[in-house]
């Protein structure tokens, strides 16, 4: 089936392009970071996790949405769903695959990455983390050519299919709350040892997968002639809708708790993100907030929800709060201030900054030749 | 009659209609991509042996240079070319992570001959397991030994260094320690 | 028997093994601090120690090696200057002691030592995914093996004191003089201090402990009541930081 990504249109080919030349300069960029050491980002002794790590962070929840369109179709019946879980587990496998490559180029020693397999620690949740992750990105390689290859045959798919779509609902959650538990069993960091942070984790996991899905199914419509129809999009809307208001809802109870308990050394961090930190942070952070509420304000009208315009610009507001927050503020507010109460800013550099598109670019060209599959099979069976 | 018209009609119109692939719009040879994989294979291919280039000369032996004043080191010629770096990486593990830094090894006199005492039995000596203070301590200067071999069996990239003197220092840093 | 007790005798054994079974996977699941057989500590005089020289500084992060100050002939590519390793340093009561800290403070500005605590329950150990850290069973010393840290920084977000620092440079092109005996380290691992468990081998004390010449710190085994560090503590107040978070740090304040 692969194939069907190797013909297409000179705008295709642009597409591809494009992306091949990110990431080849993104990669002289790392080869430099490997050569001169992490020294080249903007990292340091007391934020020693920042662009690389929260992009993962962000990504593992993308990752694991693809189970709200998995979850009604097939524990539920939702029939709409039928043309679009390909669309979710292929979206879910270079969201994975981002994951990995981002811790990747954040380790000191990548050439060392067995250590994590050859010397198993069940002690440590980022032992967890990687099972977990790899787990999820091989049930979804399985379950979608598995599905896809008997969608293009015309036969029922074979019956171990079933099962595994089973398993990867709640392997599904369970990859983001792994995650979260990175976060929130550190009791040196008050920021996010919160009970909340796994579900936080889940709810706006739940908002801004779905989110890039509406956006990136309504340019699957512009672009190719596969159309998994209004009725999907308008329920992915709904889910969208009811996954951020609870993501909203939790984080305002994080700031209910903290400044009504008052408590000094909790406010600092939200301080640092809200009101004393660099500029562009502040801005990113009230740019969340602002971008969340005009999304919330356009999903929660139903006449602005369902006209298909406005639900993607509500979708892109959302995807973009959800990654403003999670991508930038959560991990760089975790470590400001200190431990001894300093505050060190982190700034991303633009090396780092390079390496990042890079491995975006590795994700969305992934993701362009697996649709690219998905849509070309879709579209030899409707013309049959 | 109407029907065997219609029939007919059928017969002259029939297409096969679920024939497995279709045809594309535009017949493209896959010449192109064949060529350029094969030529991204021969490059990956030529890559390595192109690195390794100036190592050695093909039948040339290393010359090592050996230390002067010990004759014998803590296990026997034959032993250490097999397994010096399954012995590091013992000692290491024993020393970091199990905190046991010494052992004991039989004394040997000039000619190698394991040393006994009156009662005929074997004198032992106490030695550190220690990379820079045991064997670094006789073998003082890495280029001149450990490099010789490691290059000449491209283990080390030529003009490169072993991984382990990026950390572990000469007792006598005349050499080039790393960088 | 009939077919219900049996059953239920089957359900509640299994349930015992694997209850049992669960409790042991939890219990090693849980950190790897092991039982001690000693319990080295650090008591710092804070009567003794203002923070106004550098002698134990100095002496730590010669006898290992780091490269705490830049090299000036080495511009470091990055844009900050924070990324220096330090295994020893001063801060403030203030910052180290903040919750403990009230409007009439006279101390809060003044410098305070600051090291790894090399905690009874750390949750660096608990963290690293490749047993790269761990507390020693045999005298509490929580280390480092270099050969096996990938560098994730994990240990690094999960200690609660900022103990740990990382190699974001090739440390050699920061260091002017080099110590033989003890090696640098490479790009990319992270270090800290290691309460000198390489002169503990050869029957020397710690070298900050040792630099100090206020007579300042004590060093010793808190298992035994003669050692310096146990004596330090007898009749005095002291205290750790953080002591709410269950950490058990070994290094000890006197006020």
């Amino acid at each position: 089936m692969l194939e069907k990504a190797l013909s297409g249109s000179k705008g295709y080919w642009a597409w591809i392009f494009s992306l091949l030349v990110l990431i080849g300069i993104g990669g002289g960029f790392y080869l430099y970071q490997l050569n001169e050491g992490l020294g080249v980002t903007g990292l340091n002794r007391d934020v020693s996790w920042g662009l690389y790590i929260a992009q993962f962070t962000f990504l593992v929840g993308v990752a694991a949405s693809a189970v709200m369109v998995v979850l009604p179709y097939y524990l539920h019946d939702y029939k709409e769903f039928g043309k679009i879980t390909i669309l979710g587990e292929f979206l879910a496998i270079p969201a994975c695959i981002m994951c990995m490559l981002f811790i990747g180029v954040d380790m000191g020693r990548p050439d060392r990455i067995v250590y994590v397999f050859m010397h198993p620690s069940p002690n440590s949740v980022m032992f967890w983390d990687t099972l977990v992750l790899f787990g999820y990105l091989m049930l979804n390689v399985v379950i979608g050519w598995t599905m896809l290859s008997a969608e293009r045959k015309g036969v029922a798919p074979p019956k171990w299919v079933k099962p595994l779509i089973y398993l990867s609902i709640p392997w599904a959650v369970s990859i983001h709350t792994v995650t979260a538990f990175l976060y929130q069993g550190l009791p040196g960091r008050g920021f996010w040892m919160t009970a909340i942070m796994a579900p936080r984790f889940l709810a706006s996991a739940f908002a801004a997968g779905p989110s890039f899905l509406i956006l990136m199914v309504l340019l699957v419509r512009k672009f190719t002639k596969f159309d998994p129809g209004d009725a999907a999009l308008r329920k992915l809307g709904q889910i969208v809708t009811y996954a951020m208001f609870i993501s909203v809802f939790f984080f305002l109870m994080e700031v209910f708790t903290v400044y009504y308990s008052n408590i000094p050394e909790h406010k600092h961090h939200f301080s640092f993100l809200f009101k004393d930190g660099p500029t562009y942070l502040v801005g990113a952070m009230w740019l969340f907030v602002a971008l969340a509420v005009i999304g919330l304000v356009i999903l929660v009208n139903p006449k602005t929800r369902n006209n298909i315009t406005t639900l993607a610009v509500g979708a892109g507001c959302v995807f973009t709060a959800s990654w403003l927050e999670k991508g930038l503020g959560l991990v760089i507010g975790g470590f400001t201030p200190n431990p001894l109460g300093k505050y060190t800013v982190y700034t991303p550099s633009l090396p780092e900054i390079a390496i990042a598109v890079m491995v975006w670019s590795v994700g969305f060209l992934i993701l362009t030749v697996l649709y690219k599959v998905a849509t070309g099979v879709k579209e030899e069976k409707a013309a049959s | 009659m109407a029907d065997d018209k219609d029939i007919e009609k059928q017969e002259e119109t029939y297409e096969p209609k679920n024939y497995e692939y279709k045809q594309t719009e535009h017949a493209r040879s896959d010449m192109p991509l064949i060529v350029l994989g094969l030529l991204v294979f021969v490059a990956l291919m030529l890559g390595a042996t192109l690195a390794n280039r100036g190592i050695g000369k093909f039948g040339s032996k290393p010359v090592l240079d050996l230390p002067k004043d010990e004759k014998f080191c803590v296990r026997d010629v034959k032993f250490m070319r097999e397994n010096h770096m399954k012995l590091l990486n013992t000692w290491r593990d024993q020393v970091v992570r199990d905190g046991v830094r010494t052992e004991k090894i039989p004394r040997r006199d000039a000619t190698g001959k394991i040393l006994k005492d009156a009662s005929g039995k074997t004198v032992y000596q106490t030695i550190g397991r220690s990379l820079t203070k045991t064997c670094l301590r006789c073998h003082d200067n890495h280029e001149s030994f450990c490099q010789r071999c490691h290059e000449y069996t491209g283990v080390v990239k030529h003009g490169g260094t072993l991984k382990c003197f990026q950390c572990h220092i000469m007792p006598n840093p005349k050499t080039k320690a790393g960088r | 028997m009939d077919r219900g007790k049996r059953n239920f005798l089957k359900i509640a054994g299994l349930t015992g093994v694997g209850a049992y079974v669960g409790l042991k996977g939890v219990e090693a699941i849980g950190n790897k601090s092991g039982k001690a057989a000693k319990k080295l500590a650090l008591v710092i005089d804070t009567r003794k120690c203002k923070g106004d020289c550098p002698d134990c500084i100095t002496a730590c992060h010669r006898e290992h090696n780091v490269p705490e100050k830049h090299n000036p002939n080495f511009k470091p590519p990055g844009p900050n200057e924070n990324q220096g390793i330090k295994w020893i340093w001063t801060s403030t009561f203030g910052g180290a002691f903040g919750e403990q800290m009230h409007e009439r403070t006279g101390r809060r500005k003044d410098p305070l030592l600051v090291l790894c605590n090399h905690c009874a329950d750390p949750p660096c150990t608990r963290v690293c995914p490749t047993g790269a850290t761990w507390k020693r069973p045999s005298d509490g010393i929580v280390t480092i093996d270099m050969h096996r840290c990938i560098g994730c920084r994990f240990c690094m977000a999960a200690c609660p004191y900022g103990s740990r620092s990382f190699n974001f440079h090739d440390p050699r092109r920061s260091l002017k003089a080099v110590k033989p005996g003890f090696p640098t380290r490479t790009l990319g691992v992270v270090e800290k201090c290691n309460f000198c468990v390489e002169r503990l081998a050869e029957g020397l004390g710690p070298a900050c402990v040792g630099a100090c010449t206020k007579k300042a710190m004590h060093f010793g085994d808190l298992n035994d009541k003669n050692s310096p560090a146990s004596k330090a503590l007898v009749g005095v107040h002291s205290i750790t930081r953080k002591p709410n978070l269950g950490t058990g740090p070994e290094v000890f304040y006197v006020l």
